[in-house]
């Protein structure tokens, strides 16, 4: 089985692909633009592997929340990718892909998933018992009240670390966290293993900021 | 299918309209499809580009699936991609240069980047009878104003452009001035079918003196203040605006023909939609003994076709990417391009 993973939704550029070689995969940080490094990042792992686009069996990527351009980049480039070979895909919430991470990271099931969504917001969710509930773009000082149990990661902490920690009342977080495209291939692989094959023929993007123009008061 | 037929994949997404096209080197144009985002806009009174990406990224792939399945092949039948890299708004490029780049990517076959307006300017040779080079280019749309030397493809000298609103702009500035709905532009110029022409004279901006640029933002704001002091009279104002700025048009299209001494004049983008230019310049076509040449209306916007033909051009020649990175160029000039 062949799997691609992509994910350019954050300031991270990250391509993992699945083979009978386990994952070969990429992941490159503080990233302004992923444009001139998605395709050559897909290049480098698949020329390892040696197969071609047309061997996958499936597409894996963030769907966001993220960065507009960056979660319609990841989209796009897996519109491209799927339709050229007619591949299945499937999309994960870039805060469940965070959460699923830190819970196998920390070995924990109580994640709080904070990715900083700028305008002094924070894109929120939580991770519990391998789900991903309340995805919700919020003001930092309206997040659920938890407690110690839970950990905190994702880039909002660190841009809203003291009203997080407050409101939240978790005090162990990781601001330097972000999603993996390796982490995408498990979720993949569990959800196929849970409910089959599954495709969501056309990739489109999750942005939770909805409130992007004025109406014209004319 | 014979191995020598070349077919270009081509996809436009700049502004607010996604299109799609399929040519062929045997068959010329075989498909093309376009979605208007036109209503998703109006509310707000112009384009919003956030909003603009966003439909792109819903419209592309079941347009580039119909646009297929019209034309009865295969993507396998594709032999290479071009899309729009710019000039347009960056988001919305980017929804069209990341689909059509790793699509190309994923097939294994040639991407090119194509310049929106030399799409607009090869655009009349999608029709029956097509100019021969060289000519003179007037590329008139809400983003531009321009007239061009074409020597040949890739050939461009920017011979004048505007200095600060571009024609399609002014008029749907204007027509907001009147409180027409958006897109002003084509209510504009059928308000004005009912004015009368000797009512109001308006000025013809940068014509007392020598030169090809353009400048239509003073004769927006002419419009305002008649507006103004004659409320009652939309349809005179909007006839005035539009005889002024057509014959503006054409005086300067007449200098650039002189200047060149081309005997062909081809007039592409949206605004060569508009049935008084249209007249105008024909007249001038008869006067100078040029042949005037337009694309069919659909082709006057922005849309795939021409998108899809400007890159044929250049991939059948060779003309490609060497790189993977996506790339787009928001800003950038007819006059950079390399000549075929």
């Amino acid at each position: 089985m062949h799997i691609l993973a992509i994910d350019t939704c954050t300031e991270v550029c990250s391509v993992s692909l699945y083979s009978n070689q386990g994952k070969t995969s990429r992941f490159i940080k503080g990233v302004e633009k992923s444009s001139g490094l998605i395709l050559p990042l897909c290049d480098e792992v698949f020329s390892e592997v040696g197969i071609t686009p047309k061997d996958l069996d499936g597409i894996a990527y963030t769907k966001g929340p993220g960065a507009f351009t960056g979660v319609r980049m990841c989209i796009g480039v897996v519109q491209g990718i799927s339709l050229a070979h007619d591949i299945p895909t499937m999309g994960f919430s870039t805060l469940e892909v965070v959460g699923f991470g830190a819970a196998k990271k920390f070995n924990t099931d109580k994640i709080a998933v904070a990715l900083d969504a700028r305008m002094g917001e924070v894109y929120w969710g939580l991770y519990q018992d391998q789900k991903l509930t309340n995805e919700s773009l919020r003001k930092p000082d309206d997040v659920n009240t938890l407690g110690q149990d839970f950990i905190g990661v994702g880039t909002g902490w660190g841009a809203h670390e003291q009203v997080l920690s407050e409101r939240s009342g978790i005090s162990n977080y990781k601001a330097n966290f972000y999603p993996k495209s390796e982490n995408l291939i498990d979720l993949y692989l569990i959800h196929v293993n849970e409910n089959g094959n599954f495709d969501d023929k056309l990739p489109l993007p999750t942005y939770l900021r909805n409130n992007v123009a004025h109406k014209s008061l004319k | 299918m014979s191995t020598k037929v070349f077919i270009t994949l081509g996809i436009e997404s700049s502004c607010d309209e996604t299109g799609i096209g399929l040519y062929s080197s045997e068959k010329g144009l075989i498909a093309h499809q376009l979605f208007s985002q036109v209503e998703l806009h109006a509310e707000y009174g112009g384009v919003v580009p956030e909003l603009a990406s966003r439909d792109h990224i819903q419209r592309t792939l079941p347009l580039i699936k119909a646009v297929l399945s019209e034309a009865e092949l295969q993507l396998s039948d594709i032999n290479g991609i071009a899309y729009t890299a710019g000039p347009g708004l960056a988001g919305a490029l980017l929804v069209g240069s990341s689909i059509a780049k790793s699509l190309a990517w994923s097939l294994d076959i040639p991407s090119l980047a194509v310049h929106h307006m030399e799409g607009h300017l090869l655009a009349p040779l999608l029709e029956e009878t097509q100019p021969e080079f060289p000519f003179v280019a007037l590329l008139v749309s809400g983003g531009h104003t321009m007239l061009v030397d074409v020597k040949g493809i890739g050939k461009y000298k920017i011979l004048g452009e505007s200095l600060d609103d571009a024609v399609g702009e002014a008029f749907d500035k204007t027509a907001k001035i009147l409180g027409l709905s958006y897109p002003g532009g084509p209510a504009l110029a059928a308000l004005a079918e009912q004015g009368d022409e000797t009512r109001f004279k308006f000025p013809r901006p940068m014509t007392d003196r020598p030169g090809l640029d353009f400048s239509f933002s003073g004769l927006k704001t002419f419009a305002r203040n008649t507006f103004a002091k004659y409320p009652n009279e939309k349809a005179n104002i909007a006839k005035a605006f539009e005889v002024a700025t057509t014959q503006t048009l054409m005086i300067k299209c007449r200098r650039a023909l002189e200047q060149t001494h081309y005997s062909t004049l081809i007039v592409a983008g949206g605004v060569s939609a508009n049935q008084s230019l249209r007249k105008e310049l024909n007249k001038l076509g008869k006067k100078l003994a040029v042949n005037v040449f337009y694309p069919r209306q659909e082709f006057c916007t922005d849309n795939g076709a021409m998108i899809a033909l400007a890159g044929h051009l250049r991939l059948i020649k060779g003309h490609k990417f060497i790189t993977n990175k996506i790339t787009i160029k928001p800003r950038w000039s007819l006059e950079e391009l390399e000549a075929v």
